[in-house]
């Protein structure tokens, strides 16, 4: 690195950079009556990888406010995960964050 | 008194009586029937195993199943397959374990939305001599095994990270 005197070139962001953040789609997971809270955790941390805490808060958060955001990403990738909580019985829905 | 499910090294002890396990059986071949003739337009309890992606956009959703052809069904029918196929036995391996918890949990999903069950829901709400009651049992039967089956896996190791549902 050195001290030079040159100027220095900034990408300055565009409009559209500024509105469309990196990860545009989040993943949310509803409260249902049947699937147990132990249950919900321990789906988390096995498809997220998450610690136990932070599964345990989601969990919280789907069974006292209705639902929570459990992941986000590019379309595709949330795709996979609405399939993946689908296929462990929960009740998950994708949209484009707000 | 031993637990139900225990795990020993790389497999799961199963110490569930004959009769729950022929219960256990006969109610895959309910589901088997169940996701063999109905779809989610015509059963509110099918409906609940394949919720919709998009809640607001049934053109997007419409291309989300599309993508994902029948793998959701299929995935269903062989963890049937697999629990009928080791309902007797003393031990699994731990993907037959999880087979047998995602059968169980998917019968209480039936189940409780057969049945209506709320979060409030207790014994009051399905009497003695109503059309519910054995349903009730069942789940309640249901409910046990999840819990013992959650108490025996212990923490999970992130074994699904990289899973995927593929389309066909």
């Amino acid at each position: 690195m050195s001290i030079g005197t040159a100027p220095v070139h900034v990408d300055r962001p565009t409009i559209e950079d500024v509105h469309e953040p990196d990860f545009p789609w989040i993943v949310i997971v509803w409260n249902d009556p049947i699937n147990l809270m132990s249950y919900v955790t321990w789906v988390f941390m096995r498809l997220f990888g998450y610690p136990r805490e932070k599964a345990e808060r989601l969990m919280w958060d789907v069974h006292s406010k209705g639902k929570a955001v459990v992941s986000s990403g590019p379309r595709e990738k949330a795709e996979s995960d609405v399939a993946r909580l689908h296929a462990h019985g929960l009740w998950a829905t994708l949209q484009k964050d707000r | 008194m031993a637990a139900l499910f225990e795990k020993k090294s790389d497999r799961f002890a199963v110490r569930l009586g004959k009769r729950e396990r022929e219960l256990l059986v006969e109610l895959c071949q309910q589901s088997r029937t169940l996701l063999e003739t109905e779809d989610p337009s015509s059963d509110p309890a099918v409906a609940r195993l394949f919720p919709a992606a998009y809640q607001d956009d049934p053109l997007r959703n419409l291309e989300y199943e599309t993508s994902l052809g029948g793998a959701p069904r299929s995935g269903k029918l062989e963890a049937l397959d697999t629990v009928e196929r080791t309902a007797k036995a003393r031990t699994l391996s731990e993907e037959e374990f999880l087979s047998w918890m995602g059968v169980v949990n998917d019968l209480r999903l039936v189940l409780g939305t057969r049945i209506e069950v709320t979060e409030e829901s207790t014994d009051d709400d399905f009497p003695a001599g109503g059309p519910h009651q054995d349903a009730w049992h069942v789940y309640q039967f249901l409910g046990w095994l999840m819990q013992e089956m959650l108490s025996a896996l212990g923490e999970p190791d992130a074994g699904g990270l990289h899973e995927s549902v593929e389309g066909d």
